[in-house]
């Protein structure tokens, strides 16, 4: 499908989006940058490693209908097989629509969560993506935080495929001293076809607030999804983002972050773990903008088969931001020789005071590693298991949620050529 | 029968050969000790017993409780009851210690048809060896040979050892990098381990580890083979003499 095809879709579909005339102006001037813009791919250098034009051949459809019982009664049983925790607030999207039914609120004041009209505005240098978001995203889900949250925010979201190209617009914003930590999980319903989620969420904290956001990506195998995260920090502010994404066709994970405020901290950690084609993009641009910031970027790669995983993790250090310190890494274990990683860290600075440091391997199983195991009597293909798995461990101990840890831990043990048991 | 049969063996490192014609025999309960100097082969010896890939075996034979080692891979020699003490232990970030020993412990458990021990039998089983080795238990929970003195090291390779309790150990240079006390550590490991079935083979290049853990036989080992080989004052002479001597004697023959 060409963007002349979207934008005839939002011709024709655009009517059964809920908003005001002015929504409606806005929708459209996004939907112009859009069409403008076209579908990202090698053209353009932060897409350098990864193409969407395949998108455009599939005709899906960017308005999702609302999901029957019959679609409900398989979400939920594939939200009970997750065996999350009790005591926590949930809430479940299926192909971007909020399922209040099988959602639960706990009684906490210091969290609210809503889903409503969006108020978009458009901002002349959006990207294709945001704007894609903009014109089709029926409603916009908003968490606010103004104290600390006594549970984690479970929110779990669901796709049927069926050619669906669900917009799902997220905002999330503490306030001052806020405290929460939200959790997203994304998978699908098995054997229904291709779909591509596209996400947009900003978030915005207010100084001293504290947010850890944690991500599980294990979609079906033909499922696209592309993520753009946009955060601005205030002073003292501090964001934990850890990531790990498992399925997927072609997935694309993107945090663009602001620290606005002097000591304002960003962590943000992941992995990849990818066989057969998957393509697997994270980008990470942390903007120093304010003295005394800081951010750590940890990443690493498990790349089999002919998959392929993309790292970019981007430092800028405005004129004015002293004492900045900013740390990257960046480390990627090829496990078959078809398999591919590009890995580019990028600095631009323009303050004196900085420490910065950045790091990347690109590199197979230590040879000495395996022998040492393989001469105390452990067969090479569960030395293989146990080095990969110590690769994987590195970036999963970092998950300070205990229950959230070791979920992830067993998903990606499973998923490990020469898995071990514990 | 002797538990190691090496005939004739001819072995290449990267296209180099570096043993050139070695022969051993090791009985049941034996403690042979090899010396000899630097780049004179022992290190291969001991790597090539081990089954490392990249250390090729061009001719000869080793048998091993009278079967064929060569063909064994590395694991499939360690269940048969070989040790490797390496003489540079790999670091391991990530995958603790006790991880290592047990699951070491319990492949070489499943290879003889026994049962996998549990958690709570390894660590009495570990217990003893631990005080023996004089080791702490925080030593075990932390990463295999990450961060360890060299010390430390030698004394986590002869822990492994003490308890997949081996048939024939092969101690590559465990005494090199020790200091005095932890010479003496070492030493009592590997004797509280000495028994009338089991065997040891010493690659050292000094004499004071002989006189902690006594040997049945010394072997000198020069340009590729056995050129020397006598009682445990053969290593006192080799420590008076040095080496020399013994090379011209070898090269005059």
């Amino acid at each position: 499908m060409s963007t002349a095809q979207i934008t005839e879709q939002f011709d024709d579909l655009g009517a059964e989006l809920p908003g005001s005339a002015e929504l409606d102006a806005v929708r459209r001037t996004a939907l112009a940058r859009f069409s403008e813009l076209g579908l990202p791919g090698r053209r353009v250098e932060t897409w350098r490693y990864t193409e969407l034009s395949s998108l455009a051949d599939k005709d899906f459809s960017y308005v999702a209908p609302v999901p029957d019982s019959a679609t409900l009664e398989r979400a939920s049983s594939l939200i009970a097989a997750l065996g999350l925790m009790d005591d926590r607030p949930l809430s479940v999207f299926i192909d971007g629509h909020w399922i209040q039914s099988l959602s639960k609120s706990q009684p906490d004041s210091a969290i609210t969560i809503e889903t409503a009209t969006p108020d978009f505005s458009v901002a002349a240098t959006e990207s294709a993506l945001a704007s894609l978001n903009t014109a089709f995203a029926a409603h916009s889900t908003a968490i606010r935080v103004s104290g600390t949250a006594s549970a984690p925010l479970e929110l779990v979201f669901i796709g049927t495929g069926r050619r669906l190209a669900p917009q799902f617009r997220l905002k999330i914003e503490l306030a001052a001293g806020a405290k929460a930590t939200v959790i997203q999980r994304f998978l699908d319903l098995s054997g229904s076809g291709e779909s591509w989620l596209n996400q947009v969420a900003d978030i915005e904290q207010g100084e001293n607030s504290e947010l850890t956001l944690y991500r599980l990506q294990s979609h079906q195998a033909e499922q696209y999804q592309t993520t753009l995260n946009r955060a601005a920090l205030a002073a003292g502010a501090k964001l934990s983002a850890g990531s790990v994404e498992l399925g997927g066709a072609l997935v694309r994970n993107e945090f663009d972050i602001r620290l606005q405020g002097q000591k304002a901290h960003a962590h943000v950690f992941g992995m990849c773990l990818t066989g057969g084609h998957q393509h697997s993009d994270m980008q990470i641009v942390i903007d120093h903008q304010a003295p005394y910031t800081t951010s750590r970027q940890d990443h690493r790669a498990i790349v089999a088969d002919s998959s392929h995983c993309v790292f970019n993790g981007k430092v800028i250090v405005q004129k004015d931001a002293q004492h900045i310190d900013a740390r990257q890494r960046s480390d990627n274990l090829l496990l078959s020789a078809k398999a591919e990683v590009d890995t580019k860290p990028e600095l631009e600075i323009y303050a004196d005071q900085v420490v910065c440091s950045h790091g990347a391997t690109v590199g197979e199983l230590s040879e000495d590693q395996l022998f040492y195991l393989r001469a105390r009597g452990i067969d090479a293909e569960l030395a293989r298991g146990i080095l990969t798995t110590a690769f994987a461990n590195s970036i999963l101990d970092r998950f300070e949620l205990e229950d959230f840890r070791e979920h992830v831990r067993t998903a990606v043990h499973t998923r490990l050529p020469g898995r071990i048991e514990s | 029968m002797n538990i190691l049969e090496i005939e004739k063996l001819h072995a290449t490192v990267g296209g180099k050969e570096i043993l050139k014609g070695l022969d051993l025999c090791v009985g049941p309960g034996e403690v042979h000790a090899i010396m000899g100097p630097n780049g004179s082969g022992k290190s291969t010896l001991a790597q090539v017993l081990a089954g490392r890939d990249d250390y090729e075996v061009t001719s000869g034979s080793i048998r091993f409780k009278g079967a064929d080692l060569v063909e064994l891979a590395p694991e499939e020699r360690a269940c048969a009851g070989l040790f490797l003490a390496f003489q540079y232990p790999i670091e391991i970030p990530g995958v603790n210690n006790t991880y290592l020993l047990k699951a070491a412990l319990n492949a070489q458990r499943k290879s003889r048809g026994e049962t996998e021990v549990d958690a709570f039998e390894f660590m009495r089983l570990i217990k003893d060896k631990m005080k023996v080795m004089q080791i702490s238990e925080e030593f075990l929970h932390r990463s295999v040979n990450e961060g360890f003195s060299g010390g430390e090291k030698k004394r986590n390779e002869v822990l492994q050892m003490l308890l997949l309790e081996p048939q024939l150990a092969v101690l590559d240079e465990t005494d090199s990098g020790l200091d005095v006390d932890a010479l003496k550590v070492v030493a009592a490991g590997v004797n509280s381990l000495r028994d009338p079935k089991r065997s040891m083979i010493l690659v050292t290049h000094y004499e004071r580890l002989l006189e902690l853990i006594e040997p049945d036989f010394v072997h000198v080992l020069a340009g590729g083979k056995i050129v020397k080989s006598g009682d445990r004052s053969l290593a006192r002479e080799l420590d008076a003499r040095g080496y020399d001597w013994i090379t011209q004697q070898a090269a005059a023959v």
